[in-house]
């Protein structure tokens, strides 16, 4: 137990002092983040610009009541109101001169329905002059939809991708352990290779926990993500799923013998999983003949769990598939792990 | 006192070599056993056997009364061991290295203790990957020492260190034969075996060749001296009776019982009117030992 603890303190200790290690557990994922998010993640909001020729109480009062509608911009014109609209410059042109007052619209869809706000502004306008009560006055509720914008998608396929990759990454460790030596010499003393390879693991699971933590943060924070699910319930899926890709990753330090080869295994375990295992974009929409393909693959189980608990708040219970498949991957992974796993490089 | 270790017809083949061949040693208590000999002759895995980190074919190996196959976790709890060319984490401390290897024994020693006595105090709080290679050495004995074995192996200790770092691991060596453990270690230089051992195993291709003194050795293999000479007029001591072997410019003569025959050779070189510029008497060592059981040199 001294051996297991003072081992998980000391993989702490080495992995702040790690600048590259640090980078890509924590850095890299938030960076990741930041991008895609930044790129696709939040929806625009209703933005159109009207423009206005004429002058007099209409056209004053106009303006200001189209300033008070989010997203809207008015500008006063001089002239050459319909070649601006022409050229997309504005979305609606309201043209007033002696009391006459013309509207003009194009065929695109902003267009159209910004008309229509128009159209219910001077509507309202006329009733203020004519002192009439409004008779049927809806008070407008918004509700957010969950899972329906890209950061709500895009935050658990994140945070599985990192879960992939550095516990690929942390399990394949074990082979630059193994070239220098340091692996024959704890051989050389009574720990067992269980505790050595499970405080490994420990330590994987504690980053886990603290990437998850980031990452669902920073969406939180900066794009509106609003998880629904318990958080909590997501610890056991991290374990399990960070346990898939160790055992994965020691599996390739058993095989490979130098860190150069494993990387290269890595990618090729690695890379389909993050265009085809819905970590950016819905299994539902790969092409037919790649589907089958993808239900292979763990990070899907993973990222579909991860999503199920954060989106939708699915319970634990109902995620037996998930955990099913993921344990089977360590099951088989750990087994060929074990089977494969040399303390040193091979007599030459 | 039983022995400590205790070797019988150890046979170690790796993919149909042998690294031992058939090989016996008995090593008692409160020793320094040196264990010489080129690349190649089986010292490493000899250690990796008694350390349990390889299994034998056949035979049998015991150390400190456990059977090292069998009961090699008893054996690692009490043995301490210094690697050939081992690394340590380096992102951890020379303290921190310590703790941790520590952490493997169920009776480490204080490791305060143990870096003073080491000479570590001052590195303790210094990253491994900064240290030089004779500090490197010095942690690795440290660390062979953390769980206060009695018994100790260290794999080529000096092998790459200049003299100076040399030196210091020689004087740790001495110290922790003098706080009564006994130590294996295996070099291929013979003056380090000269000057740190009490025993001497000679081994080549697997096999032991002689063990013993080094006082023992040189008399039973290599009791001769080596006259080495260079002037002018001495050509004809090539030839019999004398049979000097000529090396580049100098005369090379191997002899027993010198000072019987060291007269009539200079009384002969003065009856032929030869002249003598340089001469050098070379006592017999370990080198020449194993030369004459090998017909190779050690280091090449």
């Amino acid at each position: 137990m001294r051996a297991y603890l003072t081992l998980v303190r000391m993989n702490l200790k080495m992995l702040f002092r790690a600048r590259d290690v640090l980078f890509w557990n924590f850095a890299f994922p938030v960076l990741f983040m930041v991008l895609i998010g930044t790129a696709f993640g939040t929806t625009p909001g209703f933005s159109a610009h009207v423009g206005v020729e004429g002058s007099g109480a209409f056209v004053s009062g106009l303006v200001q009541a189209l300033h008070h509608i989010k997203g809207m911009k008015v500008s006063v014109l001089a002239s050459g109101g319909i070649e601006a609209l022409k050229a997309g410059h504005i979305d609606v042109l309201v043209h007033s001169a002696n009391h006459h007052i013309d509207l003009y619209r194009t065929n695109a869809s902003t267009s159209q329905s910004v008309s229509s706000i128009v159209l219910g502004t001077v509507m309202s306008m006329n009733l203020q002059v004519l002192h009439q009560p409004l008779l049927f006055h809806p008070i407008v509720h918004q509700i957010s939809m969950q899972g329906t914008s890209y950061i709500d998608f895009l935050a658990p396929g994140i945070l599985g991708m990192t879960l992939m990759n550095t516990g690929l990454f942390s399990g394949t460790m074990l082979i630059t352990h193994r070239s220098q030596g340091i692996l024959r010499r704890i051989r050389g003393t009574p720990l067992s290779t269980g505790i050595f390879i499970g405080a490994r693991i420990t330590t994987q699971m504690l980053i886990a926990l603290v990437q998850a933590a980031l990452i669902l943060m920073l969406a939180r924070e900066v794009y509106h993500f609003t998880p629904v699910g318990n958080l909590w319930s997501l610890i056991p899926l991290l374990i399990i799923g960070e346990l898939a890709f160790m055992t994965i990753g020691f599996f390739i330090a058993g095989v490979a013998n130098t860190m150069e080869v494993a990387a290269a295994l890595t990618n090729i375990v690695s890379l389909p999983m993050m265009f085809l295992a819905g970590v950016f974009y819905p299994i539902s929409q790969l092409p037919r003949f790649i589907k089958p393909l993808a239900q292979i693959l763990p990070l899907r189980y993973l990222t579909s769990g991860l999503r199920a608990i954060v989106v939708h708040g699915t319970s634990l219970a109902h995620l037996g598939n998930d955990f099913m498949a993921l344990a089977m991957v360590t099951v088989v992974c750990g087994f060929l792990a074990i089977k494969f796993f040399r303390w040193e490089m091979p007599h030459v | 006192m039983a022995p400590v270790i205790e070797v019988i017809n150890a046979v170690k083949e790796f993919n149909g070599v042998r690294a031992l061949d058939g090989l016996s040693l008995t090593v008692n208590s409160g020793q320094v056993v040196a264990i010489l000999g080129p690349n190649g002759a089986g010292k490493t895995t000899l250690l990796e056997i008694l350390e349990g980190l390889q299994r034998l074919n056949r035979g049998e190996a015991r150390v400190l009364g456990y059977d090292v196959g069998r009961e090699s976790r008893e054996v690692k709890e009490r043995i301490g061991i210094s690697l050939q060319s081992t690394a340590f984490f380096d992102r951890l401390s020379v303290e921190e290295t310590a703790e941790l290897f520590g952490s493997f024994f169920s009776h480490p020693q204080d490791r305060r203790a143990l870096l003073r006595n080491t000479g570590l105090w001052e590195l303790r709080g210094r990253r491994v990957s900064r240290l030089s290679g004779g500090q490197k050495q010095r942690v690795a004995l440290a660390l062979a020492l953390i769980n206060d074995p009695r018994l100790i192996f260290l794999d080529e200790p000096t092998t790459g260190l200049d003299p100076a770092a040399r030196r210091e691991i020689w004087s740790l060596v001495e110290r922790i034969q003098q706080e009564g453990r006994t130590v294996i270690l295996t070099t291929h230089y013979m003056e380090e075996a000269a000057y740190l051992a009490d025993n001497v195993v000679i081994m080549d291709q697997g096999k032991i060749l002689a063990e013993g003194t080094v006082a023992q050795l040189l008399r039973d293999y290599a009791d001769q001296q080596t006259v080495i000479l260079d002037g002018e007029g001495l050509d004809y001591l090539t030839e019999p009776p004398w049979n000097f072997v000529e090396d580049n410019g100098q005369l090379f003569w191997h002899v027993p019982n010198l000072s019987d025959q060291l007269d009539s050779l200079l009384s002969s070189i003065r009856s032929r009117g030869g002249k003598i510029h340089h001469l050098v008497v070379q006592e017999a060592t370990l080198e020449d030992v194993f030369l004459r059981l090998t017909g190779r040199r050690l280091v090449s």
